[in-house]
Order: C-alpha cells, then sequence, then structure tokens
C-alpha cells in the first residue's frame, strides 16, 4: 500500500497550504499599503499637524487647518463646484448609460457596433477632445452657441460664471456614459432568458419585466456604476486642467484642480494636503452614503 | 405584430440618435484635421489635406511620447493582473483570517481617487529619487481595486469542480493559478485591460503631478502643453493633434471590444 | 399613486378570450397546422410541416431526443417562437401573429423560472398582477393555487429558500393561477431526482383531471412520457415519427425510430432464422424485450442462440444483454432467473414486428 502512495506523489517542492493565501495576497497588498492605505492615513493625520516641506518640520496644530479651510472663499468654492459638478454629471451618467444600455441589449445584431460608438468618447484622450468642445463652446459661432444659445439665449459658456460648470460638465457626461454602459451591458446579459420569457407569458410587456425583473437583478452592476462614476465626478481634473483652468473666476475650479495647483504649481504642500482632506472627506461621506444605501449588494454579488 | 415592429424603430432611432451624439466631436475632430478650412466657421469646402497633420506630427515627438506611453500603460497593466490575479484567487476561494477585512480594504482603494494620496506619493517618490521617471509613472498605479474586484466576481464564478478536479490530478495551490484560473477569467482581463489601459493613457494628472519635463512625457501630458487654453497653435493643428492622441487607442479598442461585455459580468450566473 | 381607468383593456390588440382570467376554466384544443421553423443562420429546419392537433382537457406529450424539435414545438405553441410557415389555432382562434404575453398560454419551465426577488406568494400574484386583477381577487386566486400546490407555509419565502421540488411546485402554481387555456411544460421535472419526479408527475395527472387543462408536455424520458400521456407524440429531427395513444405507440410502433426509442426494441435483418414467413418487403424485423423467452419454441415460433455478455438487475426483473448472431439484444426475465453463458431462446412469430428498408412498418 505505502508503495502506491509513494508513486502517486510527485517529489516536488509544494507550498504548505498553510502558508498559500499569505503568498497570494502579499503583492498586491504591499502595493496597496504602500500607495493607497499609508498615504490615505497619512493624508487624514497630516491634517492635525503643519508641514513644511523644505525644513521638514512638523508641528502639530490641532484643528487650526480645518479652521483655514472653512474661512477661505476658494476653496468653499471648489467644494461647491465639485459637488456640484457631481450632481450634474452622475445621475445624467447613470441614467444615460442605463438607457443605451436597454436599447443596446435589446438590438443584439448591432450590438458590436453601438458599443464601440458609445465607448468611443470614453477611450478619446480628454486632453486632446478638451479642443473640439472649445470649438462646439465657441463664443458665437461654435455649435453650441448656434443651436441651443439661439433658442434660450445661453452663450458664451466657456467665460459664463454660471455656465463654464455646466458645459465642463456635460462634457464630463459625454466622456462618461461609456463606461457605465458597459458594465450595465453586462449586467443585463446575466439576466437569464427564461425569466424575461416567463415574465411575458405572465403577460407582462417590457416596462414591467424591466420593473419586475431587470431592475432587481441590476443591483451590482448599479451599484458599481455609481460608485464608478462618482468617483471620477468628485476627481475631474483634465477637462477642467485643459479647458477653462479653473476660470472664469473660479467658477469652474474645482478640489483636484485646485490641490494640482497648490500642491504641485505653487509647491504650497499645507494648503494642498487641505484641499487634499476635503477632496478625501467628500468621498467618504459619498461613498459611505451609497454603500449604507445599496453596498451588500456590491459584496454579495458572486455569491449564490 | 406591429407594436413590436414599431417599438423596434422606435429603439433603433432613439440609439441611433445617442450615436450621433457621442460621435458627434470625433467627426468633427476628424472633419477639422483633413479638411482644408474650419468647418465651424462655415468653410466646408471639401478640399482634404494631410497639412494639419503633418504640422502635428511635427508639434510633438510623437514616436517618444507614443513609446512612452505603451512602455508605461503595458508595464501598469501586466504588473496589475500578475499581482492582482491571485489575491483575487485568494479572496474568491481560500479562507483565511483577514479575508474580510482584506476585501473591505480593496474596496476602499477602489473608490479613493488618486489626488487623495498624490501629495505623500509625491513625498515618498522624491525622497526615492524617482520623480520624472518610469517608475513614478508606473510604481503608484499598480495596486488596483478595480481589478481585483473584477477579477474576484470572475473567479467566483468558476465552478467548485474545476478546482477539485485540478487537485486531484495533482496541481499544487499556486500552479492552480494558471492552470485553472488564467483560462477561465480572459474576459475579465479583456474589460479590465480596457479600463486600465484607457484610463492610464488618458491620465493627465498624474503625470502633471511627477513629471516636471518632457523627458517621460505621455500622451496627454504632451498634448496639454500644446493644446492649452492659452495655446497659439492654430485649431486644426490642435484637432489634427487631438486625433492623433486618441488613434492608437482607438484602433486597439475595435480589436477587443467584442469581449469587452462579457468581462464585466459581476454576478454568477444561475439562480 | 397610480392612475387606474376604470376598465381599460389590456393595452395590446389581442382578443381578451384568450388572455384566460375567466373564473371557470374553459380548456382549448390546440391545433398545429404545417407548422415550420427554421432559425437564422440555420441550415436545417428545426421544425417542418408538423400537423398536430391536441385535443381539449387531454394531456398530450412531446417525446424525443435532443434536437428533435420538441422544444421548439412547445415554444411556438407558447408564442415564445414565430413559425416562419404554417399556423397555430388555440380554441377557435388563429393565434399564429398573436403574441406570447397575449395568448393565454401558462408555461413551467425546466429550470422554474421564479423571479428572484419576489417571495413565493408574489411569483404567484405576479401574472395576476400583470392583469390588472383587483388586489383582493388576486390575492384569494394566489392562495388557493399554493393550496393547490401545497405551498402552505412556503408563502413568505424566496425561491433561493426552497427545494428544488418546492420551486417546481412554485412554478407550476404560478402558471395555473391564471386558469390559462393552455398549459405547457418544458421538461419541468428532469432537474428532481426520481423519487419526486415520480411524485410530481402523479399529482400533476391528479391536477389535470381535476381541472381539465389542456396539456403539452415535453420530455426526453421514455418512462415519464409513457406514464403521462393521452396522445403521445414521437418526434425526430423536426417531424412527427407517431402520435397516439400511448399503448398504440407503445404496441404497435410506426418506424423502426419509435420503436427502439420508446422501448430499445431489438432489431434484426430480414434474413436467416427471420426470413421464411416475414412480411413482403420488409428488411428488418423487431422484437421487444420482453418477447425474447428462454428455452426452445414449439410449432411456428422462431429458434435463436444467444451469448450472454452481462446482466442487470432491474428491480422486478433483469436485463440481459446478448449477443444473437453478432448482433446486440436484449431480453427481460425474471429476477430470480440468472441465465448465463450461451442459451437458447425463442420468439413468437406473432409478437415481430415487421419495417421496410426505410423503417417504417410494413402495411
Amino acid at each position: 500500500m505505502t508503495a502506491l502512495l509513494e508513486a502517486s506523489v510527485p517529489r516536488r517542492l509544494r507550498t504548505p497550504r498553510r502558508y498559500v493565501p499569505a503568498l497570494l495576497v502579499t503583492p498586491a497588498a504591499t502595493f496597496l499599503m504602500v500607495f493607497f492605505i499609508v498615504p490615505l492615513s497619512t493624508v487624514m493625520a497630516l491634517t492635525l499637524f503643519d508641514y513644511q516641506p523644505l525644513t521638514r518640520s512638523i508641528r502639530f496644530v490641532g484643528l487650526r487647518n480645518w479652521d483655514r479651510i472653512l474661512t477661505s472663499p476658494e476653496l468653499q468654492q471648489a467644494t461647491v463646484n465639485t459637488v456640484l459638478y457631481a450632481v450634474l454629471t452622475v445621475p445624467v451618467i447613470v441614467g444615460l448609460s442605463l438607457l443605451a444600455a436597454l436599447g443596446i441589449h435589446a438590438l443584439p445584431r448591432w450590438g458590436g457596433l453601438w458599443r464601440t460608438v458609445y465607448f468611443l468618447p470614453t477611450i478619446a484622450t480628454m486632453a486632446a477632445m478638451s479642443v473640439v468642445w472649445r470649438w462646439l463652446f465657441y463664443p458665437g459661432t461654435g455649435l453650441v452657441d448656434s443651436t441651443i444659445g439661439r433658442l434660450t439665449g445661453a452663450t458664451d459658456w466657456l467665460h459664463s460664471t454660471t455656465l463654464a460648470l455646466p458645459a465642463i460638465a456635460v462634457i464630463g457626461s459625454w466622456a462618461g456614459i461609456g463606461s457605465s454602459m458597459v458594465m450595465f451591458l453586462a449586467g443585463l446579459s446575466s439576466v437569464p432568458q427564461h425569466l424575461h420569457e416567463a415574465g411575458r407569458l405572465d403577460g407582462a410587456g417590457p416596462w414591467h419585466r424591466f420593473w419586475h425583473i431587470t431592475w432587481p437583478a441590476l443591483g451590482p452592476s448599479t451599484m458599481f456604476a455609481l460608485i464608478i462614476a462618482t468617483r471620477d465626478a468628485l476627481r475631474v481634473f483634465d477637462q477642467v486642467h485643459v479647458m477653462t483652468d479653473g476660470g472664469p473666476l473660479g467658477s469652474t475650479e474645482t478640489l483636484a484642480d485646485l490641490q494640482w495647483r497648490y500642491g504641485v504649481s505653487y509647491l504650497d504642500i499645507g494648503s494642498g494636503s487641505i484641499v487634499n482632506t476635503v477632496l478625501l472627506g467628500l468621498v467618504l461621506v459619498t461613498v459611505a452614503a451609497q454603500y449604507l444605501a445599496g453596498g451588500r449588494r456590491l459584496e454579495r454579488a458572486g455569491a449564490r | 405584430m406591429n407594436t413590436t415592429i414599431r417599438r423596434r424603430i422606435g429603439v433603433h432611432t432613439a440609439v441611433a440618435a445617442g450615436g450621433v451624439i457621442m460621435l458627434g466631436p470625433l467627426v468633427l475632430m476628424l472633419a477639422g484635421t483633413f479638411l482644408v478650412g474650419n468647418p465651424l466657421n462655415g468653410d466646408l469646402t471639401p478640399h482634404l489635406t494631410l497639412d494639419h497633420v503633418r504640422d502635428a506630427w511635427a508639434a510633438l515627438d510623437w514616436p517618444r511620447v507614443y513609446g512612452t506611453s505603451v512602455l508605461v500603460t503595458g508595464a501598469i497593466f501586466l504588473a496589475q493582473v500578475v499581482t492582482s490575479l491571485p489575491i483575487a484567487y485568494a479572496l474568491a476561494r481560500w479562507e483565511f483570517r483577514g479575508r474580510t477585512l482584506t476585501f473591505k480594504l480593496v474596496l476602499v482603494c477602489l473608490v479613493i481617487p488618486v489626488q487623495v494620496t498624490a501629495i505623500p506619493i509625491y513625498f515618498l517618490l522624491s525622497d526615492l529619487g524617482l520623480l520624472d521617471s518610469y517608475s513614478a509613472l508606473i510604481l503608484p498605479s499598480i495596486g488596483s481595486g478595480f481589478c481585483i474586484y473584477l477579477f474576484r466576481q470572475f473567479i467566483l464564478a468558476i465552478p467548485a469542480s474545476m478546482f477539485d478536479a485540478a487537485r486531484l490530478d495533482g496541481v499544487g495551490p499556486v500552479a492552480m493559478l494558471w492552470r485553472v484560473v488564467l483560462p477561465h477569467v480572459r474576459p475579465a482581463l479583456v474589460a479590465a485591460g480596457v479600463f486600465s489601459v484607457v484610463s492610464h493613457w488618458n491620465d493627465l494628472y498624474w503625470p502633471s503631478v511627477v513629471l516636471t519635463t518632457d523627458h517621460v512625457a505621455t500622451v496627454p501630458y504632451a498634448v496639454a502643453g500644446v493644446s492649452g487654453p492659452d495655446s497659439t497653435v492654430p485649431l486644426s493643428v490642435q484637432l489634427a493633434v487631438a486625433a492623433l492622441a486618441a488613434l492608437p487607442l482607438l484602433v486597439c479598442f475595435l480589436l477587443v471590444q467584442r469581449h469587452l461585455v462579457r468581462g464585466l459580468v459581476l454576478t454568477a450566473d444561475g439562480e | 399613486m397610480r392612475l387606474k381607468s376604470p376598465a381599460r383593456p389590456t393595452r395590446r390588440t389581442a382578443p381578451p378570450a384568450l388572455a384566460g382570467d375567466t373564473a371557470a376554466p374553459t380548456p382549448s384544443a390546440v391545433r398545429v397546422y404545417t407548422a415550420t421553423k427554421r432559425f437564422d443562420r440555420s441550415e436545417t429546419d428545426a421544425l417542418s410541416h408538423v400537423d398536430l392537433t391536441v385535443p381539449a382537457g387531454s394531456i398530450t406529450v412531446l417525446l424525443g431526443p435532443s434536437g428533435c424539435g420538441k422544444t421548439t414545438l412547445l415554444r411556438c405553441i407558447a408564442g415564445l417562437e414565430t413559425l416562419t410557415s404554417g399556423r397555430i389555432e388555440i380554441g377557435d382562434v388563429d393565434a399564429t401573429d398573436i403574441s406570447a404575453e397575449d395568448r393565454g398560454v401558462a408555461m413551467a419551465f425546466q429550470n422554474y423560472a421564479l423571479y428572484p426577488n419576489k417571495s413565493v406568494l408574489g411569483n404567484i400574484e405576479f401574472p395576476l398582477r400583470m392583469r390588472r386583477v383587483d388586489r383582493a381577487t388576486r390575492r384569494e386566486r394566489a392562495l388557493r393555487a399554493a393550496e393547490l400546490m401545497r405551498l402552505d407555509g412556503l408563502l413568505d419565502r424566496k425561491p433561493s429558500e426552497l427545494s428544488g421540488g418546492q420551486r417546481q411546485r412554485v412554478g407550476i402554481g404560478r402558471a395555473l393561477v391564471r386558469d390559462p387555456a393552455v398549459l405547457v411544460m418544458d421538461e419541468p421535472f428532469s432537474n428532481l431526482d426520481a423519487a419526486l419526479r415520480d411524485t410530481m408527475r402523479a399529482e400533476l395527472v391528479t391536477l389535470q383531471r381535476r381541472l381539465g387543462m389542456t396539456v403539452v408536455f415535453v420530455t426526453h424520458d421514455q418512462v415519464e412520457a409513457l406514464a403521462l400521456a393521452d396522445q403521445l407524440v414521437v418526434m425526430r429531427a423536426g417531424r412527427i415519427e407517431q402520435a397516439g395513444p400511448p399503448e398504440d405507440v407503445y404496441r404497435t410502433p410506426a418506424t423502426t425510430f419509435v420503436a427502439t426509442f420508446l422501448d430499445g426494441m431489438n432489431t434484426f435483418d430480414a434474413e436467416g432464422p427471420f426470413a421464411a414467413g416475414s412480411a413482403p418487403g420488409a428488411a428488418t424485423v423487431g422484437c421487444r424485450t420482453d418477447h425474447l423467452r428462454i428455452g426452445t419454441g414449439d410449432g411456428d415460433d422462431i429458434d435463436l442462440r444467444g451469448q450472454v455478455l452481462m446482466a442487470e438487475l432491474r428491480g422486478r426483473d433483469r436485463l440481459v444483454h446478448l449477443d444473437i448472431g453478432g448482433r446486440r439484444a436484449r431480453m427481460r426475465v425474471p429476477a430470480d432467473t440468472r441465465p448465463d453463458g450461451e442459451i437458447a431462446l425463442h420468439v413468437r412469430r406473432s409478437d415481430l414486428h415487421y419495417f421496410t428498408a426505410d423503417g417504417v412498418r410494413c402495411p
């Protein structure tokens, strides 16, 4: 008997099962720790200190930094702008991409074509497309001004303190629909065909089938799309940097752009950190809210 | 049957209308690139020219910039796969202390925007003397909550019997990764690849933080230098620059788009 | 707050006569005329000129191997697929162009197709909700259906908390709650274990007798087919090979395919010991497994010799695999008989079936 067993076990060094998970987790965990968790904690901790990069001195200042935040009009405006931007883009992106996904899902033969068409804006380098969009929003002769502008009198968007941010939001929505749409398409494809057939036989028309069958099944996809869209909205940088540079008069200044301006351009680390912290706070709040609302589904997705 | 046909036409029209809006700016970009006159000034002279393209090509060191972007995005994605697959596999199929905590941490990393952690990372890189280098562009992006999450979902969908059969065949726990896991997560690889490559190729923020010269400029960084709001470069050339910037990605996407949707399925099949 | 228009007809064009939510069930016959169905990008017909009549209030079983078209035919009757050509009548109405939502056909699925986010009661109520039945009536009818399917006590559970048998009962309950004109079932019991299958089958028959519904049932299991059918329809490659009462189909198979599919009938070439006295034009001779008998026969019987290869105990009898003159054959013997080695067999001439070279029964 022993001979049989020995013959079947190859003489090879094998990692004992005990150590395997650690081995598997370590590489990624290292990168995540070094480049996400540790910096995150550092940033959160730094809010209570005054850090001078040039002298490398650290002084505990308690809540004095936060005090500065609440009084800095620039920061306040950037925060408002960022939140406004998110409010303008996230519902539009998630809503329109869902509609697009539903439409494309219903036309299986043209799937490849439309998927590509709707995803192209996401692929196009925003820094580059900003040029085109600046054109479109060109005062007077630009497409937007000649159509919508003529109808509603809303002209010269990019130079208007009230219209510049919506313009940026439009661009951001345009570029963001593709990724959400693809996630929804994946979610739609995982709804079993038989459920739809049962629904049809039960007399459910397309709207009812969507509401009772498709929508409940889209939970994880919607959650994922929502979180990604929000994250991308809160960290918007490219269009602002290239198109408006925060103007006019700071009406399109978002937190990410502000932080770049201070932290990288002016090398004012202190202020940059503070901006960071506000952004972080914003992200944590929104994510926590979203998670509490439906994050369970994100985790449960995949389990039977 | 009438309602069905009418419905179908309605869907086609709606999708097509949306498609026009999606494509509009891109078509304009191509128009401005190849037409002699400026279409937005109403000048639609149907004369095609490559002049703008030529000027655009001359405005930047494209081969170098392309090369850098390819190297950076390629390296990032490769490293992401190599590190994310194992941890995704562990999270999906192995029980260990701290598994839930690890997963929650992964989710946290998924949502944290890079800006928030930018400054400490900047200092870290600075201390290591890595600023303005390939490493600065590549290293911070390797840990990817997005990839880990996606891969985990896919691995959860692999039937347990696959793993059992492999174990009985003598496949060790780590070898399981390329014998069982890798062949089954191909769609997820495509999806992760598309998102990773697209977002890193188009990333303007991070290069703006860690680069100080044009030494290892990526495409968006180089383009922003040319196309900012105060740029003096003529519009048509800027459009041509935009076209050149976007082109490689477009081409690659066309090749893989078919597999993209399958890779993002987040729920396991069946009931 | 939902705006309700009083007595608004369903928003589609179908005549309400088919949307069978009247209280008293009116079973309808189903008539299929020259139905042909070819899927896009397919080289062959899934259904080829199929004619079938399903009498009202009876159980018709569609039986055949995979790919024979039985499920396609079922789905066409339900309206989930459209015919390439031909007609389908349900009751007295030409239903060919009426879409699935309006046909008044209910369906039980192989993998149950229950709405995962609804409770058992919610699942059963759903069709009535779609027909805008008022809440009180809805609840009452759903409870009745649940009671019929013996689901009391499970009403608040979600499908994921039920066993396979329970899920299937919910699926059937949901189908029945509409008092449908026709109930179609697509291999509903094939995911259940053997004992459960028997129970469900018996329940189904009892139910059908009680409610008098028209049922079209698809299966690839001969035993199930023979047990359930009032009319048995054997299909192959998109065509009906034979249709009729199960006893007739079993005793008098019309083709070699039906013969071998239903009972694994033994077939021999019409030569050698089988040549003499066989019907004119016969190329194949068939003999049921229980008609091969051990020992030498008398008079007119045909004597054979066979080599026993293997014997399987089947409970009450034993299935013996033999080699007769180079041909594999099987016979049933009582369980306590254990034939071995080379044995003598005989078969009565009257028990033989004769088929032509095309596999059709000789006239």
